[in-house]
């Protein structure tokens, strides 16, 4: 009785934790010709967030922001994963450290 | 029994199934993006302000996986009479493990000119450069700033044993933990920023020439304001006050104090160079030793100057 009592809370604890994971949001962003595409991201608060950034251009671009604590080289014509933690509302600047004009933002709200 | 069992489990896959497609909704609905043709860049994007201010360190950290070297210069020069100049150099090696910590080793030199120094006892004349202490640095950034708190703090740890003493160039044996809370914050966004640091440092010297050991500590309390003028380029204003004690590390007995002020600028070489430079004089002070005097240069001198490279890879 005990052993299933146990066994139905763990279930019922991973149950909750997996559709709690599953929450992530996702976002996509290419770099193209310099230029962040989009530029504006939107996201919702609270939530984990995992983007990815392709770089289209022939030479490495860094994304780095830091509100988001982010910084991670992207090189040409590859691809790289950002997990960023959940986030207050507000404006979270980014840019291309690499070329420093190429800038975005990503609304949490 | 399974029939509990099947519920509960039954319970916790809905409850994962109802959260997923929430979950779901919630990113169709929000993950909306957009080419936003009026976002225009902004040539002052954000920045780090770990080097911003010259003596008083921001509460950045830099990002997770970060690398850097630098090179740190400060030194110290006058006292009441003859020569005085010492300089304390650092080169460091840091890295930051994760989002919230940064961890650094460094090696460090000393340089002295002393001659003829009346302090009010006379120091040694003495001329020296070489090797003398290793240090370690933690830091751990307890807020970031921005939309989740508008004010940046960092607490940071510095440990350092020494073989020579950097304020008179002696063979000693001092072991120093340096101690600071550093705050910062954004007045105008991205362009004029004020930060402050308190700082403890308490230090056990035991000297080679058979003097007996010293227990000192200090406290320091600095504030400061820096305002880009152009995105890679910025000039500040500091003031720090300084208190000496001995006879313990605990601020134990006061013996002195001092207010500097000076400027400090701050220059973005390339996006991963920078330089930072400052300047202190002191304006004002007292010492035990010299109660008739309005500076105090028996525990600190004239003059602090600040001088810091660095690379990040």
């Amino acid at each position: 009785m005990r052993f299933a009592k146990y066994t139905a809370v763990i279930f019922l604890a991973l149950g909750v934790s997996f559709g709690a994971s599953a929450q992530e949001a996702t976002l996509s962003v290419t770099i193209k010709n310099k230029h962040f595409s989009p530029s504006t991201l939107n996201a919702p608060a609270k939530k984990p967030i995992k983007i990815t950034v392709h770089n289209a251009d022939p030479v490495a671009a860094e994304f780095e922001s830091r509100t988001l604590r982010v910084e991670k080289v992207v090189p040409p014509g590859g691809t790289v994963v950002i997990n960023v933690k959940p986030l207050a509302p507000g404006n979270y600047g980014f840019f291309d450290d690499f070329n420093q004009s190429n800038q975005g933002v990503l609304i949490a709200k | 029994m399974m029939l509990k069992f099947f519920w509960l489990s039954s319970l916790g896959i809905g409850a994962a199934v109802a959260l997923l497609a929430a979950g779901a909704a919630a990113d169709a609905q929000n993950l909306k993006t957009t080419a936003n043709p009026n976002f225009v860049p902004n040539a002052f994007h954000e920045i780090g302000t770990d080097n911003l201010f010259g003596f008083t360190e921001g509460s950045d950290i830099g990002q997770p996986g970060e690398k850097e070297l630098e090179w740190e210069t400060e030194m110290s020069a006058r006292k009441r009479d003859g020569r005085y100049f010492t300089a304390e150099h650092h080169l460091a090696f840091g890295y930051n493990p994760n989002d919230r910590m940064h961890f650094e080793v460094a090696l460090g030199g000393i340089s002295t000119d002393i001659k003829n120094v009346m302090n009010p006892e006379p120091f040694d004349n003495k001329r020296f450069n070489g090797l003398g202490f290793v240090s370690t640095e933690f830091k751990y950034l307890i807020l970031n700033r921005g939309p989740e708190s508008p004010i940046g703090l960092t607490f940071v740890v510095e440990p350092e044993y020494a073989w020579i003493d950097d304020g008179d160039g002696s063979r000693v044996r001092k072991f120093a933990v340096e101690t600071r809370l550093q705050a910062d914050a954004e007045l105008i966004p991205n362009r004029l920023y004020l930060g402050s640091n308190i700082i403890y440092e308490p230090e056990v010297v035991h000297p080679k020439n058979g003097d007996p050991t010293e227990h000192e500590s200090s406290l320091t309390f600095t504030g400061a304001l820096s305002y880009r003028f152009f995105p890679k380029f910025a000039l500040g204003a500091e003031v720090q006050y300084m208190r000496a004690y001995d006879e313990g590390i605990g601020l134990n007995h006061f013996t002195g104090d001092a207010t500097y002020v000076g400027p400090s600028l701050w220059w973005q070489i390339s996006p991963k160079m920078f330089l930072s430079l400052a300047w202190g004089h002191q304006v004002r002070g007292h010492s035990r030793e010299t109660p008739s005097d309005n500076l105090n240069l028996v525990d600190f001198s004239r003059d602090i100057g600040k001088a810091k490279f660095e690379y990040e890879f």
